[in-house]
C-alpha cells in the first residue's frame, strides 16, 4: 500500500535528514520507526503526510506517486492518512467533542454523520462522558486519546503517529499503545515513530530502525534497545 | 450548504477573535468609503446645481430701436432652425417695458423718470436658450455674421455663465482630486486590511495546520479568511450608509438655506439604492481583494 523508494531528504547542501530509505508497508500492517532523536523518524512521517517533498526518490501510496498530487488532490490524500503528534495539536478553544467534530467538518462531512461518528470514536478511545471538557481540563493521556478519536473519524488507511507517548507517564503510555493496537486491529495500518523502548518491545510488531537518516535494520517482530 | 454555513461561521470567528485589529481595518475602510460616498454626493449635488444654473442661462440679442418686427421675427425663425437652440422668445419693445415696470414696481423714482421720457427707451430683443450652454458662442457668432447683424445692437450673456464655469471647474477639480485621493486611500486600506488578515491567519495557524492535516479542502481553509475581509467591507459600508443618512439629515436644513439647489439629504433618499450599492460594492471589493491577496501570500495550503 505504501512504498518508500530510495527516498532522500536533504536540508541545504550537506544536511541529510533521510538517506536512500526504502521500505514497504502493507495494508493493515503495524510498523514502528525507531531511533534516537534526529534519526529521521519524523522526517519519514512528514514526507508521508506530504508536509515535505523528497529531495530524491519516490513515495507511492496505493500505486500513485504522492508527489504528483496536485494541491487540489492533496486534501483527499490526507483524509486517508491520519496523524497524531506528541503535542496532541488540539484546539484549546474547542471542547473534546468539537475538537473531534472539527476534523469531520473540515473534511466536509454532513452534520448527521458527525453526530453519529464522534460519539462512536470517543467511545472507542474511552472518553464518553467527557465531551464537554476543554483540553486544559483533561490529562495528557486523555488529550492524546482525543487526538486519536480525531484521527479515527477520518477512517484513514494509515495512521501516522509521531511520538504519541512522548509526553506521557507509563500508565498513559500503555493506554495509548493499546489504542494503537486496537485501531490497527480495525484494519488501519499504523506507522508509529517512537524512541520508547518499552513500548516497542511490548508490541512485538515490525520495527524499522533508523540511525543518522539511514535505515539500519527492518525486522518482523523486532525489538529495540537504546545504546 | 452545511459547508457554506461552516465557512461563514469560521469567517465570523476570525473577525471577532481579532476584534481590536479588525477595528483598525474597519476604521480605515470606513474612512475610505466615507470619502467615496461624500464625493458621490458632492458631485451629484454639484452637477444638479450646475444643471439648474444652465437651465437659467440665456443670451439676449438687442435690436436697434426702430428695427421692423418682421426683420426680428425672420432672425427668430433662422435661430429656431438651428440644432443647439432650444427656444427663442421674442420680446417686443412694449413687452420689455411691461417687464421692466413690473420688475421695478416699488421703485417710484425709476418709474416716474421713465414716464418723463417721450418714448419707450427699451429695445426689442430675442431671448435665446440652448441645449448645450458650452456652445453658446456658436449662436453668438451666427448672429454676428448673419444678415441680421446690422440690426443687432448688442448681445449679452447673463452673469450666470461665469458662475457656471466656476462651479463646473470646482466640480471637475474635486472629482479629479477626489479620485487621486481615493486611489491613495484605497492602497492604504488594502495594506491595512491585508496585514489584519495576515494577523488573523497567524493567530489561526494551529487551526489551519490541523485543517490541512485532516484533509480540509483548500477552499474550506482559505475562504473564511477571504470572507473576513468581506465582513470588514460590509460592516464599514453599512456604517457609512447609516452615518451619511444621519449626517445629511442633520445638515439638511442648514445647507438648504445657503444653497437652495443643494439638498444632499433629499438626493440621498432618492438615490439610496445606488448610493448603498456604490458604498457596499466598493467596501466588499476592497475587503475581498485585500484578504484575497493576504491569503495568496501568507496562507499556504
Amino acid at each position: 500500500m505504501l512504498i518508500f523508494q530510495e527516498v532522500t531528504k536533504k536540508y541545504g547542501h550537506n544536511l541529510s535528514a533521510l538517506e536512500n530509505a526504502s521500505f514497504r508497508v502493507n495494508e493493515g500492517e503495524f510498523v514502528s520507526l525507531v531511533g534516537r532523536s534526529g534519526a529521521g523518524k519524523s522526517t519519514v512521517l512528514k514526507l508521508l503526510l506530504r508536509e515535505e517533498e523528497p529531495s530524491e526518490g519516490n513515495i507511492f501510496f496505493q500505486g500513485v506517486d504522492i508527489s504528483t498530487f496536485h494541491h487540489n488532490e492533496l486534501p483527499f490524500y490526507r483524509r486517508k492518512v491520519a496523524s497524531v503528534f506528541q503535542d496532541y495539536k488540539l484546539l484549546p478553544s474547542k471542547n473534546v467533542f468539537e475538537n473531534v467534530a472539527f476534523a469531520m467538518e473540515a473534511a466536509g462531512r454532513p452534520n448527521k454523520e458527525i453526530l453519529e461518528d464522534v460519539p462512536q470514536a470517543l467511545d472507542a478511545v474511552g472518553l464518553l462522558g467527557k465531551e464537554a471538557r476543554f483540553p486544559h481540563e483533561i490529562s495528557g493521556g486523555e488529550k492524546q486519546r482525543v487526538a486519536m478519536a480525531r484521527a479515527l473519524v477520518q477512517r484513514p488507511e494509515i495512521l501516522a503517529a509521531d511520538e504519541p507517548t512522548g509526553n506521557l507517564d507509563p500508565i498513559h503510555t500503555w493506554e495509548i499503545a493499546n489504542l494503537l493496537l486496537k485501531i490497527n486491529e480495525m484494519g488501519t495500518a499504523v506507522i508509529l515513530a517512537t524512541h520508547d523502548e518499552m513500548v516497542i518491545n511490548a508490541l512485538k510488531k515490525r520495527v524499522i530502525t533508523l540511525h543518522d537518516g539511514k535505515i539500519i535494520s527492518d525486522k518482523e517482530k523486532g525489538g529495540y534497545k537504546i545504546k | 450548504m452545511e459547508n457554506i454555513f461552516r465557512v461563514l461561521k469560521n469567517s465570523w470567528r476570525n473577525f471577532s477573535r481579532n476584534l481590536w485589529i479588525s477595528m483598525a481595518a474597519m476604521f480605515m475602510m470606513f474612512t475610505a468609503l466615507s470619502v467615496i460616498g461624500t464625493l458621490f454626493l458632492f458631485n451629484a449635488s454639484l452637477s444638479k446645481f450646475v444643471s439648474g444654473l444652465q437651465d437659467r442661462v440665456d443670451v439676449s440679442a438687442y435690436f436697434e430701436k426702430g428695427t421692423a418686427e418682421e426683420e426680428i421675427l425672420a432672425v427668430k425663425i433662422q435661430l429656431e432652425n438651428r440644432e443647439n437652440v432650444k427656444s427663442v422668445r421674442y420680446i417686443s419693445e412694449n413687452e420689455a417695458l411691461d417687464i421692466f415696470t413690473q420688475t421695478h414696481q416699488g421703485n417710484e423714482i425709476l418709474l416716474n423718470s421713465l414716464e418723463e421720457l417721450d418714448e419707450n427707451p427699451l429695445q426689442a430683443s430675442l431671448n435665446i436658450r440652448v441645449n448645450d450652454p458650452s456652445l453658446f458662442s456658436r449662436e453668438v457668432a451666427f448672429l454676428e455674421n448673419s444678415s441680421a447683424s446690422e440690426y443687432v445692437e448688442s448681445i449679452n450673456f447673463k452673469e450666470n455663465e461665469e458662475v457656471i464655469n466656476t462651479v463646473s471647474n470646482i466640480s471637475a477639480n474635486v472629482s479629479r482630486g477626489g479620485f487621486i485621493f481615493i486611489i491613495g486611500l484605497g492602497v492604504l486600506v488594502i495594506l491595512v486590511t491585508l496585514n489584519t488578515i495576515r494577523v488573523a491567519i497567524y493567530s489561526a495557524r494551529e487551526e489551519i495546520y490541523i485543517m490541512k492535516l485532516v484533509g480540509a479542502s483548500n477552499w474550506f481553509v482559505r475562504m473564511p479568511f477571504v470572507l473576513t475581509g468581506a465582513w470588514y467591507g460590509l460592516i464599514s459600508g453599512l456604517l457609512v450608509i447609516g452615518f451619511s443618512y444621519l449626517g445629511t439629515w442633520l445638515l439638511h436644513s442648514r445647507v438648504s438655506l445657503i444653497f437652495a439647489d443643494i439638498d444632499l439629504y433629499g438626493y440621498l433618499v432618492q438615490n439610496l439604492f445606488t448610493y448603498s450599492a456604490l458604498v457596499l460594492g466598493a467596501g466588499l471589493l476592497i475587503g475581498t481583494a485585500s484578504s484575497w491577496i493576504a491569503v495568496r501570500r501568507y496562507l499556504n495550503v
